[in-house]
Order: structure tokens, then C-alpha cells, then sequence
């Protein structure tokens, strides 16, 4: 089965999303789509799954032109997507799930036996780990006789190991005869796992490349220009600014960070296991039910939000919707912080950061959820100075190059920093300290010269 | 004598209680808050009473099951807010309702002769029902559409179908609740009969847990104090007005102590309840 769109070309208002893009795949193989935030990936994946219709270029079904209408659509067609945000039903169990969707369990099971993959079909799903419930969708496709598995970001969610799991998984697939789209930003990811990669950048095609692949080939496609990956430079670490001490929430126990002035310490681990909750805590969000925090000498346990944010503290939560209200415009999202000449100042502020905003009045939510980020980030740190940064996976959704600057700009700009992230490589290569956290609870630290699968241990022990 | 005719009496009230809350469960699982439940159940008393027997019963159900998707039509389709439209429905029905069955008032409607004990057995049967209704495909979807209607859109099952045929379920049970009221209860028609037994199936399906075998306990609760109000007013001094408030401040009582009890995941009030699913678009 071959799947392929030619010359399309999708517009939303102020941005054109995808202009003149070729893709194609057939059973048997990957093919990798790789591009930074905003280059056009996601909408190419939702033409291909039916979820928009092209302005203007043809979907061909083995040669034959074709119009995808719905997801429901391509589902008939074999075309199955697995996307970040799972089809599953969090309180029902992995086999009410299944039922729902209509699938055979007798096929799930048959697949799982093939895939040597374990589903547990008694559980709900909220207790499956996230490579779980991927599992579960990966084998849902099949069990649907799919033939073309369109897969956006699969690896975002998942820890170190599930993601070896995952890709191992990927070229089963591939080897069973099925066609797999890889959606990513992480290229280590994909040339490990893909026979082509096509790269978009902001909406056009680079390029499609055979193996065997060239990294920083890829990594020019994507950016234009080479991106420099920088190394963490040795910093000379002051006096303890921040000290948490034995915090206690309602899933966190037990826990204590230090951070002294000019340090960015990250704490890493799995997702669920409380490392959300400590954000909340370590920023003053949520009070703590017990421990002490110390915030340049100051006792600030039991102390107000605003308290914390008189201090200079900063907050960036995990779900960007919860700090930026989605319907008011860019401008009056960044008025929220901003008091004089704010037009002027958000001008710079995109300048700087590159933030793609065809107009300033125009809501936030139509912005791509990359530069959300990085208007969030423009607000909270360059329009003040922290003395402390707290922020939960403040990376995710960032393309290299913005990531690079976010490091760059929270070294100049904050007193100490404190962020949660979930790629152990990032870690390893920016921070200065790494807390691993497990069911609540730090249960190890790490300061250089770090040793990946030490840290990668930790977070699966 | 006053504790049998009272257990007899609770029974006899309860099963429209229970009729109406299995109802209630079945839509706010779903997703949807109605509050015009209370004018569904009116407008088909109503209406069960101005055709009267025997076709009263039937065609109560088929006029609040039309009434009742129209509410679900405005809440689901077009996204009204649901406790605006609570207001309106049940107002609506006041209305239509005491027009249509004006030439009643103070005639005597044939009554069937029931007893309180089979006819709540009966009642728990259909709660039984229910109970292996949310076993099924479609109960699965029903559930499904009231914790997280963006993944069952995404598994290609259809919100909106599953909030209307939900509302078809809610509309037969709580018009079947109406009719009862009429033709198996009262045996007669005065504006006010019919009032407030919607309401408090509302209550009740959320002091129930949203759990139909629940449901089979927890809408005594209300039909108790109902004939104990009637019952206390020969033996006690306290203004009848103030008496027939007590089958609402229990079931508050009841649905307080509930929330505080029930940590259990399998407890907890449907995420997208009075939501209307709108799928996001980026534009």
C-alpha cells in the first residue's frame, strides 16, 4: 500500500502552513518526518488522517487520487494515528477501551503474542505508564487491520527506556510489512529508526534524504543554518539562594532541593511521579504540607503565592493554557505583565526569541504550541528578572535552536533555577545538578561529569 | 399501623424517584447536566393525565422523549449553557404542562392498583438493567463521553450521537416516572402533584454516585421523608410548608456526606459533566 500527497498546500489564516510539500510512504518501510516546532509536521499528519482537507494538492491511494473526509475516513482506508494526546479513555479499563473502539480482542491478543509486547487488560488506564498505554494504541491499529500507522511525536511522553522499547517496536512494525510515519524533532531518534526522512521548515520541504543519514546534514536542513550545541561551561555556583527542605505534598514526600546563586538544577524522572507536584510546591504554588523552604534566608514555608512572587520568584507551569489565556490576543497576553510600552517591548521580545506571530492581536491559541512557549517564556523572563525560575518541562515543545536560547537567556537573566525536564540527554548536556525523583521522593542526586546510564538507572529504578 | 403504611408509602413514591434518577444517571454519565428533568417528568404527568388510561402511559413517554431530546439537541449540538436551558425546560413544561391537563383538575383519573413492594421490585429490575446497560458497547461510550468525549471522538465513535441516544434512555425512564405519578400514584390531577420529583432525581442520581444499583437505596432516601411529611402532619405541630422542604435538605445531606465518603476513583463525577463537547479547532 502506498500512501502519497503531492504539491499541498495548507493555509490558516496568517500562516501558511504547508506550501507545495511532497510525501510519500509505502508498507515495509519508515519514513521519518522530522522539522522543528511550527515547520508543518502536524498538519501534515492531520491531511493525512483526515482531520483537515488540503487547499489545494492530491492525497493518492496506491496511484489512485483520493479524498481523506474524516478521521473515520482513513480509518476505513488502514490509516491509523497514534498522537500524543492517547484515544483512550482514562478511567475505563484497557479492555473497555478496546471494545469501544471496536476492536477484536482475540486480534489484540494475537498481535501482542506476534509483537511479544504484555497489555494488561483488566487495568484502567490512568495506572498504565505512558509506554503502556502507547502499547495499547500501537496494538489497537493493528488489531484494526491498519496498514499505515501515522505516528506524531511518539516518543515525547515516554522515559529513556520505553523509548528504546518503542523504536525496537517501530521496525517490527515495518518488518511485519506495515508503512510507519515518524513525526519528530529529535534526529538521533529518527535516524535510528527510519529508511527516509523528509525534512520540512516552516512549510516547505528541505528535503528527502536516503540512508545512510549524515546527522549534521540533517540538522542543516532543519535550521538552515547549524545550530551549535552548547556545552555547559563550568560555572563558578555562589551561596545557597533556595533551600527546600523535607517537603511534603500530596504525592510528594519527603523531598529537598538546594540551589545556589547562578546554578540550573534539573530534576528528572518518569512521568507521574510527582515531579509536577514539586514544581507547585518549590515555586510556592501549592502550600506545602510540611518541610521548610528558605528563599535567600527567608522562611517562606507556609507563605502565600504572592508572597513568593513579591520575592521574585517565577512560575511556569507544565500546561502553557494555565498560564496564558488562550482567548485574549498576544498583545494583551503580554500586557498581563507589562506596563509600559508594551508594543514596543513585545516587538523585541519576538525579535529576540523568534516567535512566529503574523499579528499581535490575534489570539494566543492560534499561535503553534512552540511559540506559546516561547511567548510564555519572553513574558516570565525577559520582561523581569527572577531570582528564582521554577519551571515544569519548560523545553518540551521547543525546537533546538529556541532551546539553546532558553538556556542561554535563564543563565544571563536568573538569580537560580529549578526546571523539571524529561530528556535525560538535555539534562546531562545544560544542567549543573540533577535530582532524580521516583514515587514522590528524590531518590538520587547527580553533579558532574554525569554518566547517562547511571542517571537513566535512577529514573527506572 | 403508621410504620407499614409508611414503608408502603416510601415504596410507592420511590419508584418514580428511581425511574427518573436511573435516568439521570444515565444522562450525566454522559456528560449532561439536565436540569430540565424536572419538566420532562412534569410535561409527561401531564400529559398521562389528559389522555388518560390506556394510552396515557405510552404517550407520555413518547412526548417527554421528544422533549427531552430537544433539550439534548440545544445542550450537545448547539452548546447552549445547560443550566440556562434547565431553567427554560422546566418552566416550559409548568406551563404546557397545567394547560394541557387544565380540564382534569378535580376528576377523579382510573388508577391501576399497585402494591409498594412489586412495584419497587420492578423498579430495581430496570435498575438492574441499567447496571448492565453501562456493560455494553454503547454504555461504555456512555461513560466514555462524559470523562473524556476529545479521545472518543478520536476513536471515531460519534459525541453527539452517544449524548442523543443517552438522552433517548434518560427520556423513556424519566416520562415513565411521569406517567406513573399520575396513573399509578395519585389517581388524580392538581397542578402541583407533579412538581419537584424531577429535581430530585437529579439530586439523588449524584448522591448515588452515578451508580445505578445505588440509585436502588439511595432514592428511598427522599420518597421516606415524602410520606413521612404527610404522615408527621397529624402527629406534629410544625407548618406543613416547612414538613414537605425536609425530601430536599435529606438528599443534600445525603450528597454531602457521599462526596466526603467516596474517594474511590470509580466514585467520581464524570470530568465533562454540563460541558458541551466542542471539537478544538486551531482557528
Amino acid at each position: 500500500m502506498i500512501l502519497e500527497v503531492k504539491n499541498v498546500r495548507k493555509v490558516f489564516p496568517g500562516v501558511v502552513s504547508l506550501d507545495g510539500v511532497n510525501f510519500q510512504v509505502k508498507s515495509g518501510e519508515v519514513h521519518g518526518l522530522l522539522g522543528e516546532n511550527g515547520a508543518g509536521k502536524s498538519t501534515l499528519i492531520s491531511i493525512l488522517y483526515g482531520v483537515y482537507l488540503p487547499d489545494s494538492g492530491d492525497v493518492f491511494i496506491n496511484g489512485v487520487k483520493t479524498e481523506i473526509k474524516s478521521p473515520r475516513h482513513a480509518n476505513k482506508l488502514g490509516i491509523s494515528l497514534i498522537s500524543q494526546q492517547f484515544a483512550l479513555v482514562p478511567t475505563l479499563t484497557v479492555r473497555e477501551n478496546l471494545e469501544l473502539a471496536g476492536v477484536k480482542l482475540g486480534e489484540v491478543e494475537r498481535y501482542s503474542e506476534l509483537l511479544e509486547i504484555e497489555i494488561p487488560l483488566d487495568r484502567a488506564v490512568t495506572q498504565l505508564t505512558m509506554g503502556e498505554r502507547q502499547r495499547v494504541e500501537v496494538l489497537k491499529a493493528l488489531a484494526k487491520n491498519s496498514e499505515i500507522l501515522l505516528m506524531d511525536e511518539p516518543t515525547a511522553l515516554l522515559s529513556p527506556r520505553e523509548v528504546d522499547a518503542f523504536l525496537t517496536l517501530v521496525r517490527k512494525l515495518a518488518d511485519m510489512g506495515k508503512a510507519v510515519v515518524f513525526v519528530t524533532h529529535k534526529i538521533r531518534e529518527v535516524v535510528r529508526v527510519a529508511d527516509r526522512i523528509t525534512v520540512l521548515r516552516r512549510g516547505r520541504q528541505v528535503g528527502e534524504f536516503r540512508k545512510p543519514f549524515d546527522e549534521r546534514e540533517l540538522l542543516e536542513a532543519m535550521f538552515q543554518t547549524a545550530v551549535v550545541r552548547s556545552r555547559r561551561e563550568k560555572t563558578v555556583a555562589g551561596d545557597t539562594v533556595y533551600r527546600a527542605e523535607n517537603l511534603v505534598g500530596e504525592r510528594v514526600f519527603d523531598s529537598s532541593v538546594t540551589v545556589r546563586s547562578g546554578e540550573v538544577v534539573a530534576v528528572l524522572g518518569v512521568a507521574g511521579n510527582g515531579q509536577d507536584e514539586l514544581m507547585e510546591l518549590l515555586s510556592g504554588f501549592k502550600r506545602v504540607r510540611g518541610g521548610k523552604i528558605y528563599l535567600q534566608g527567608f522562611d517562606m514555608s507556609g507563605k502565600p503565592y504572592v508572597e513568593f512572587l513579591k520575592r521574585g520568584v517565577v512560575y511556569l507551569p507544565e500546561d502553557r493554557s494555565r498560564a496564558l489565556a488562550r482567548e485574549l490576543s498576544v498583545l494583551d497576553n503580554f500586557k498581563v505583565r507589562c506596563t509600559t510600552n508594551c508594543r514596543e517591548k513585545l516587538r523585541e521580545v519576538i525579535e529576540i526569541l523568534d516567535i512566529d506571530v503574523p499579528d499581535v492581536r490575534e489570539r494566543a491559541a492560534a499561535l503553534s504550541g512552540g511559540n506559546q512557549q516561547k511567548l510564555l517564556l519572553a513574558r516570565e523572563i525577559l520582561l523581569q528578572k527572577p531570582t528564582v525560575l521554577v519551571a515544569s518541562y519548560p523545553t518540551r515543545g521547543l525546537d533546538m535552536e529556541t532551546t539553546e536560547k532558553f538556556y542561554k537567556i535563564v543563565r544571563e537573566r536568573c538569580g537560580a533555577v529549578v526546571l523539571s525536564l524529561q530528556d535525560v540527554e538535555e539534562a546531562i548536556e545544560k544542567v549543573d545538578k540533577i535530582y532524580v525523583m521516583s514515587r514522590g521522593r528524590i531518590t538520587a542526586h547527580f553533579t558532574p561529569p554525569y554518566d547517562f546510564d547511571q542517571v537513566a538507572e535512577a529514573m527506572a529504578a | 399501623m403508621a410504620l407499614e403504611t409508611i414503608a408502603s408509602e416510601a415504596l410507592k413514591s420511590g419508584v418514580p424517584i428511581l425511574l427518573a434518577t436511573l435516568g439521570a444517571i444515565v444522562g450525566q454519565r454522559a456528560g449532561v447536566l439536565n436540569l430540565g428533568l424536572e419538566g420532562v417528568v412534569y410535561l409527561s404527568a401531564a400529559v398521562a393525565a389528559a389522555v388518560g388510561p390506556p394510552w396515557g402511559f405510552p404517550v407520555a413517554i413518547v412526548v417527554g422523549v421528544v422533549y427531552n431530546l430537544a433539550y439534548y439537541t440545544l445542550a450537545n449540538d448547539f452548546a447552549l449553557n445547560q443550566i440556562l436551558l434547565g431553567l427554560a425546560f422546566t418552566m416550559v413544561g409548568y406551563g404546557v404542562g397545567s394547560q394541557i391537563a387544565q380540564g382534569k383538575i378535580g376528576q377523579p383519573i382510573e388508577k391501576y392498583i399497585i402494591h409498594g413492594v412489586e412495584a419497587y421490585a420492578l423498579a430495581i429490575a430496570i435498575a438492574l438493567l441499567v447496571h448492565f446497560f453501562f456493560k455494553t458497547r454503547l454504555g461504555i461510550a456512555v461513560k466514555a463521553s462524559g470523562d473524556d468525549p476529545p479521545s472518543l471522538d478520536l476513536m471515531g465513535v460519534d459525541v453527539y450521537t452517544v449524548r442523543k441516544l443517552a438522552g433517548v434512555v434518560e427520556g423513556v425512564l424519566a416520562s415513565a416516572a411521569g406517567g406513573y405519578i399520575i396513573l399509578f400514584y395519585y389517581g388524580s390531577w392538581a397542578d402541583s402533584l407533579p412538581m419537584g420529583w424531577g429535581s430530585l432525581a437529579v439530586i439523588t442520581a449524584m448522591v448515588s454516585l452515578w451508580t445505578p444499583t445505588l440509585a436502588v437505596g439511595a432514592a428511598l432516601i427522599p420518597s421516606t421523608f415524602v410520606s413521612l411529611s404527610y404522615t408527621l402532619q397529624h402527629y406534629l405541630a410544625i407548618s406543613p410548608h416547612l414538613l414537605h422542604t425536609i425530601p430536599y435538605i435529606a438528599p443534600i445531606i445525603a450528597l454531602t456526606t457521599a462526596r466526603l465518603l467516596a474517594k474511590s476513583a470509580r466514585y467520581q463525577p464524570p470530568k465533562w459533566l454540563a460541558k458541551p463537547y466542542v471539537r478544538e479547532e486551531r482557528v
